[in-house]
């Protein structure tokens, strides 16, 4: 009896560890090679709390945590600057560091020969001894962490998230700080890997290196991606598979002597067997979520959805015609190409401005610049009068400046009702604090924003498709996707990169007429295309670029009958 | 500490080599190929087996050795990396089965051979020493040097000149064009895994011969691997090879300073300072 509830009690433990883990690689998509080590944080740190200055086993939990939490942090805050595969090596080499530290700072771990006689857990004067007491104790701290995790991962923040995951640099342009959501999440994580990581101290009363090492993260990755990232469910699958298994050999003859290596040589080739055959997982994403439709859709009246489009942001208060956005004089070379020279553009309400050239010449280079994806080496862009050159991406769409790309990128793991929800600016449900301290209002802008999502969807046409998966639709429905995408952003100035690219005519037409309804609406527009017929009927004022510089700026119908300049873009 | 700068340059060799055998395989075929520490110690127990165990002379092990190795790289990516690619599980995927390839293999090692360190008894011409004042190395290490930097050589030499170093780096460069003009880009793969291998068999050689062999051996070389292509730039294999030396004399020159047990990582302290400080690497890393 006792056995079975320490195999339980086990189980919960890895659950903690899975679910967090989870948190960070199965829905941020960041590979973490050292949650073993923020384990290990945990436990000694705990250990050495109790023991040393005779805190209680609460506090000691605690302290862990916030401790493992806060070494959480200051990983992740670098980890913008550092992209998929150096965080691999990142993570890597701080979980061999604290495992080196572990082995050689005697003088607090002891070493190989770990911390012995840590205190039991006592709360609230109750001591708990055999491990089936404990199991009601650590089955109470699981269901605390495991809520934590699902909450935190079924909220708009766990949206985001998920977007990361997908693709970092489409979130960074609908207007998300990636980093803050990098850096709470690694801190949520951590700080739940620490809190375990005092539990199994105080459980066996013993903790040594060797529970804290690079095999241990790895089986933590196992159990994640076994069970089924992105799934919390999975995670407590994960840990009851690759905790119980291994358990399970105990009762094979024989086997007594080789439990590690049998419990790694199994646990090694079902992640083998799972990536080649299974890789979801054995509960994969999707399951039990919105792939049924719980609610008929609300058909939402015209008027709303033009209410919503027609929302001017409260920064404006332009007047119609004065430009919105100036560019002046941009440079940017790379290496020893100049990619752009001295461009300049003005961009107005209303407005929508066509940007044209042959391929290579630097269009998307400009909307780069301008939208804070890269910085000019010279020159400046202006936001209604507001140097804004250097700000960060997601600090322009706050300000309502908003791109779409060439390649489209939308979320295509995500529904196309979670791409558009994802877009709509200032949820507190991305808050963590509000979502566990707010839980009420946070289910109320979720609802609204459904409905505003759904209504940017009609707008589209593409709201019959709201509970499909975005990689599931055709290459115009993800163009539609990305504009819909793109004014739920509820930006006012819109930079569209080749919108109409790859598609066939009846849809370039439908284009049109949503682009065009949209400057009546009152918002700035710019458009690279190579489309000139659709460059005719959307713009009065258009700019040929050539080899980053601008050639000439006039109407469409100028520029096209102009000989030097068909020269250039179909060549001799 | 003329010394500690000899056996950094003895270290430094071998990172070299073994960076940039895993650096030609991932700059390549872009597979985090983790497995290539199982190939390190199939290669060692392959020597162990052949000249201590069938006494067979030393450089019929030194062939068996390296044949090991390449058959061992090549049945991965035969097995487990092309399979796993075909399903586009992506490089998450491609890293999982890696990790588990080398859990899997170094536990059935465990399982067969048992954890106790396997040495070759036989006092062997590679032991002869070499000592001028206060430095002193072996035979197998001058060899190691030599042949370290020899085959890289030579390995620079076959991928210009060649005709399968041309398609290997034209895959590296760009793969969608490489297919296009008609270069079987599995079969560069292959190539690729078989000479990554090969030269991580090299290594394990050198390595068993002074020391012994033991199941979890190849972890250290993979990692050390890791940092070496990473702090070197990839695609770079001179920077690859020089961050190699860098890292092995740092790792020995430390010990002037630091006491012994933080010798073994050091190395990791650095590669978490310089990425903190310079992500693109050593000779700034080429742009995926």
């Amino acid at each position: 009896m006792d056995y079975l509830a320490h195999i339980i009690n086990m189980v919960l433990i890895f659950t903690m560890l899975a679910s967090s883990l989870n948190l960070i690689l199965g829905y941020g998509g960041m590979a973490s090679m050292c949650h073993a080590a923020l384990f290990g944080i945990g436990g000694y740190a705990s250990a050495i709390l109790t023991m040393n200055l005779g805190y209680n086993f609460l506090v000691g939990m605690i302290l862990a945590a916030v401790l493992s939490g806060f070494i959480g942090v200051l990983l992740a805050t670098p980890s913008l600057r550092i992209h998929d595969e150096y965080l691999i090596l990142f993570t890597t080499a701080f979980q061999m560091v604290i495992w080196g530290l572990l082995v050689s700072e005697i003088w607090i771990t002891n070493g190989e020969t770990g911390l012995s006689a840590i205190p039991r857990a006592s709360v609230f004067g109750i001591q708990f001894l055999k491990p089936i007491s404990y199991l009601l104790l650590i089955a109470v701290l699981a269901a605390l962490f495991f809520l934590i995790c699902w909450k935190v991962s079924h909220s708009p923040f766990g949206r985001v998230l998920r977007c990361i995951r997908e693709d970092e640099l489409s979130t960074r342009s609908i207007g998300k700080n990636v980093l803050r959501f990098k850096v709470l999440t690694f801190m949520v994580g951590g700080a739940i890997a620490g809190g375990a990581g005092s539990i199994l101290a105080h459980y066996n009363a013993y903790i040594n290196p060797v529970s804290f090492n690079l095999d241990a993260s790895i089986l933590m990755i196992a159990m994640v991606v076994l069970g089924g990232s992105t799934n919390m469910f999975g995670s407590v699958v994960g840990s009851l598979l690759l905790v119980g298994i291994p358990e399970m050999l105990r009762f094979v003859p024989g086997t007594a002597t080789l439990i590690a290596p049998l419990r790694n040589a199994i646990f090694g080739s079902l992640l083998i067997f799972f990536i080649l055959f299974r890789p979801q997982g054995l509960i994969p994403e999707h399951v039990g979520r919105l792939r049924v439709r719980r609610t008929p859709l609300p058909k939402l009246p015209e008027e709303e959805i033009l209410a919503l489009l027609k929302q001017e942001d409260p920064a404006k208060s332009h007047g119609i015609g004065e430009p919105v956005i100036e560019v002046k004089g941009i440079r940017k070379s790379f290496g020893g190409i100049q990619a752009v020279n001295s461009f300049s553009m003005s961009l107005s309400p209303g407005k929508v401005t066509t940007l044209i050239g042959p391929n290579g010449c630097g269009k998307t280079t400009v909307f780069n610049l301008v939208s804070g994806f890269i910085s000019p080496d010279e020159g400046a862009v202006y936001l209604r009068g507001k140097d804004v050159t250097n700000r960060q991406p997601h600090e322009l769409v706050k300000l309502g400046l908003v791109r779409s790309w060439q390649d489209v990128r939308v979320f295509r793991n995500m529904s196309v009702l979670d791409n558009v929800m994802a877009a709509i600016p200032n949820q507190i449900g991305e808050r963590l604090v509000a979502i566990f301290f707010r839980p009420r209002r946070v289910g109320r802008e979720e609802r609204q924003n459904t409905r505003m999502a759904l209504a940017y969807l009609e707008f589209v046409g593409l709201a019959e498709k709201a509970y499909e998966l975005a990689g599931e639709l055709s290459f115009a429905e993800q163009k539609q996707l990305s504009l819909a995408r793109l004014i739920a952003t509820g930006g006012s100035i819109l930079l569209f990169d080749e919108p109409a690219s790859g598609m066939d005519v009846v849809s370039t037409k439908n284009m049109q007429k949503m682009i065009l309804r949209l400057a009546e609406f009152g918002k700035t527009i710019c458009v690279v295309e190579h489309n000139l017929d659709l460059v005719k009927e959307l713009s009065d004022e258009s700019i040929f670029m050539n080899q980053g510089e601008v050639i000439r700026k006039a109407r469409p119908e100028e520029l096209m009958t102009d000989p030097q300049l068909a020269l250039v873009y179909f060549g001799g | 500490m003329l010394q500690l700068a000899v056996a950094g340059i003895i270290w430094g060799s071998l990172y070299a080599l073994v960076g940039v055998s895993w650096g030609l395989i991932y700059s390549t075929t872009r597979t985090f190929h983790f497995a290539h520490g199982l190939t390190f110690t199939l290669a060692a127990y392959g020597v162990i087996l052949s000249h201590g165990f069938f006494h067979l002379p030393l450089f019929v092990s030194f062939g068996l050795g390296l044949l090991v190795a390449v058959l061992c790289g090549c049945s991965i990516e035969f097995l487990v990396y092309r399979p796993v690619r075909r399903r586009s599980s992506g490089q998450l995927g491609i890293f999982l089965s890696a990790m588990g390839t080398l859990v899997l293999g170094e536990s059935l090692i465990q399982i067969f051979f048992t954890p106790t360190p396997r040495t070759l008894q036989i006092p062997d011409i590679s032991d002869i020493p070499f000592s001028y004042g206060t430095i002193f190395f072996t035979m197998a290490d001058l060899l190691l040097v030599l042949v370290a930097w020899g085959i890289l050589s030579v390995l620079e030499l076959y991928l210009s000149k060649s005709k399968a170093g041309r398609e290997i780096r034209a895959v590296r460069s760009n793969p969608e064009l490489a297919t296009s003009v008609g270069i079987r880009t599995e079969k560069a793969f292959l190539i690729t895994f078989a000479i990554g291998s090969m030269l991580m068999g090299l290594g394990s050689f050198f390595v068993t011969i002074q020391s012994a062999a033991t199941p979890h051996m190849g972890l250290h070389y993979v990692l050390m691997a890791f940092i070496a292509t990473f702090l070197g730039g990839v695609g770079k294999d001179w920077g690859i090879a020089l961050a190699g030396l860098a890292m092995g004399l740092v790792e020995n020159l430390s010990l002037v300073i630091l006491p012994a047990h933080y010798k073994y990582i050091v190395v990791f302290a650095l590669m978490f300072g310089f990425l903190l400080m310079k992500p693109e690497g050593l000779l700034g890393a080429r742009n995926r």
